[in-house]
């Protein structure tokens, strides 16, 4: 049951169109990087579609992704139209927005920093700006998860959580704390030397900043998917989730490890969540009689 | 037809499975978490226990990065120090000579932005970032060459910005410093 589906289409549409001239950008750096053109290489073209390239991929595409199948999920799981529809939009504005400011300046070649920055390199302050709304934007989307669920819970006091909202609410909390690194890394060093208001970076500072939101990204990225194999995958091999209870025990540490900061600790935690969901899918199969398993999302 | 005793049968091996699964996932864990402790200690896997600074501006004109003492030295209990700095397109010394089987201590930093500083072959693979000084301990095996490519983004010139380390025998070495007392490859 959705009913916003033109806010959740809207971020669709927009992500895939990012997605599709990404990956123009991806397949020509191959091209220009094989044989096939090894006489002609113009390193200044190249960096720049690498900016562009990775700025999509990794900003723009999977945070509007997480976003749109957010709001999808809230309203399938808790079978009520989103809280906040309004904020929505705005923060789909902002992405869109933060997105075409970034790529002007990279476009024009005037910030061919990459997407993870490289202080005390430093480009055109609008790239940064750019990126920052990004950021902003699919904040109101970490505040709307976890009100959605709030507004719910309130009416609903004696209902355990639908797990797709559980997992997507814990993603949401993942990426709010994840981002704080790059923004602040963003916010208080590289923009005020790009806008030329100071002269200065601790670039090992920048380092630590940017590592708190590094690897956690990924898993920003990865927790729809987490979603759909918990829940929707297992509708659509005709299964069921033998146990909701495993299954938050398997995303729980996959949050904690990811917001911990330690890599290893990240890929010990996701691998075992991944193991478990995996178990979940194939072992609920033979158990298809069991009445206290129900469909977990619609 | 489904009847009650179904029920309980299907609540009993969903039971059963859920213990299953739970305590093979606690075994992976323990088993990982055992792995990554095992080649943290064993392995040299270990990041830089101490953070030193050295700033960039003053680099070239005093301190241990100063030009005539970049290159690889002998220390006095045997060991050989490698000093070496990464700048926008470059590394000095561009070829880096070490002797075989002698434990070489590598002291680098930036003149600049954030290079990338990485031995083709051995263990050696860290961030080169402007005010701080990489230091990494490595014992080369054997004689021969080693490329060493700058591996993090650092400018229009990025990707041409390759050096060399070239492994010799250790009396070799031991001669070339009887004559000088910091070498690179050209000496």
């Amino acid at each position: 049951m959705l009913i916003n589906k033109r806010l959740i289409l809207a971020h669709f549409w927009l992500a895939f169109i990012v997605f599709g001239l990404a990956l123009v950008l991806g397949a020509w750096q191959m091209f220009v990087r094989s044989p096939l053109n090894a006489w002609h290489f113009n390193p200044e073209f190249y960096y720049r579609s690498v900016t562009a390239h990775g700025t999509a991929m990794g900003y723009v595409f999977p945070t509007l992704v997480a976003m749109g199948f957010g709001y999808a999920i809230t309203e399938a799981s808790l079978e009520r139209a989103l809280v906040g529809r309004r904020w929505a939009w705005a923060g789909l504005l902002l992405v869109a927005v933060g997105a075409v400011v970034a790529m002007v300046p990279v476009s024009m070649g005037l910030a061919s920093v990459l997407y993870t920055f490289y202080p005390p390199m430093v480009g055109d302050p609008f790239y940064y700006i750019g990126v920052v709304m990004v950021v902003v934007g699919s904040w109101i989307w970490v505040a709307l998860m976890p009100i959605n669920l709030a507004v719910w819970k309130r009416d609903n006091p004696d209902k355990p959580v639908p797990l797709a909202m559980f997992a997507n609410v814990a993603g949401s909390y993942l990426w709010g704390w994840t981002a704080v690194g790059a923004a602040l890394e963003l916010i208080f060093q590289i923009i005020p030397v790009a806008l030329g208001l100071t002269a200065t970076i601790d670039a090992g500072l920048a380092r630590v900043f940017f590592s708190w939101t590094l690897h956690a990204i990924v898993y920003f990225w990865l927790i729809p998917t987490y979603i759909a194999y918990y829940t929707i995958f297992p509708r659509a091999i005709g299964a069921r989730l033998y146990s909701g209870a495993m299954a938050r025990i398997a995303i729980s540490p996959v949050i904690v490890g990811e917001s911990t900061i330690s890599r290893s600790a990240a890929v010990i935690s996701s691998s075992s969540g991944i193991w478990s969901c995996c178990a979940c899918v194939i072992k609920s199969s033979s158990i298809t009689r069991r009445p206290a398993a129900r469909s977990l999302i619609a | 037809m489904t009847s009650e005793t179904d029920h309980s049968l299907g609540e009993a091996v969903a039971a059963r499975n859920e213990r299953r699964w739970a305590t093979l996932s606690i075994v992976i864990i323990g088993v990982l978490v055992g792995m990554a402790a095992f080649i943290g200690i064993h392995q040299a896997t270990m990041p830089q226990g101490h953070v030193e600074t050295a700033d960039p501006k003053t680099l070239h004109l005093s301190g241990e990065f100063i030009e005539s003492n970049l290159g690889s030295a002998i220390e006095a209990d045997g060991s050989v120090t490698v000093r070496a700095i990464g700048q926008q397109y470059s590394f000095t010394p561009q070829c880096v000579v070490v002797p075989a089987e002698t434990p070489v201590n590598i002291r680098a930093t930036s003149a600049d932005v954030v290079h990338g500083f990485l031995i083709e072959g051995t263990n050696i693979n860290t961030m080169l970032v402007p005010g701080y000084v990489s230091a990494l301990p490595i014992r080369f095996k054997a004689p021969g060459e080693h490329v060493m490519p700058c591996q993090e983004f650092c400018g229009i010139g990025h990707q041409g910005m390759w050096g060399k380390v070239k492994v010799v025998d250790k009396t070799a070495f031991l001669n070339m410093t009887a004559a000088k007392r910091r070498l690179s490859c050209v000496d």
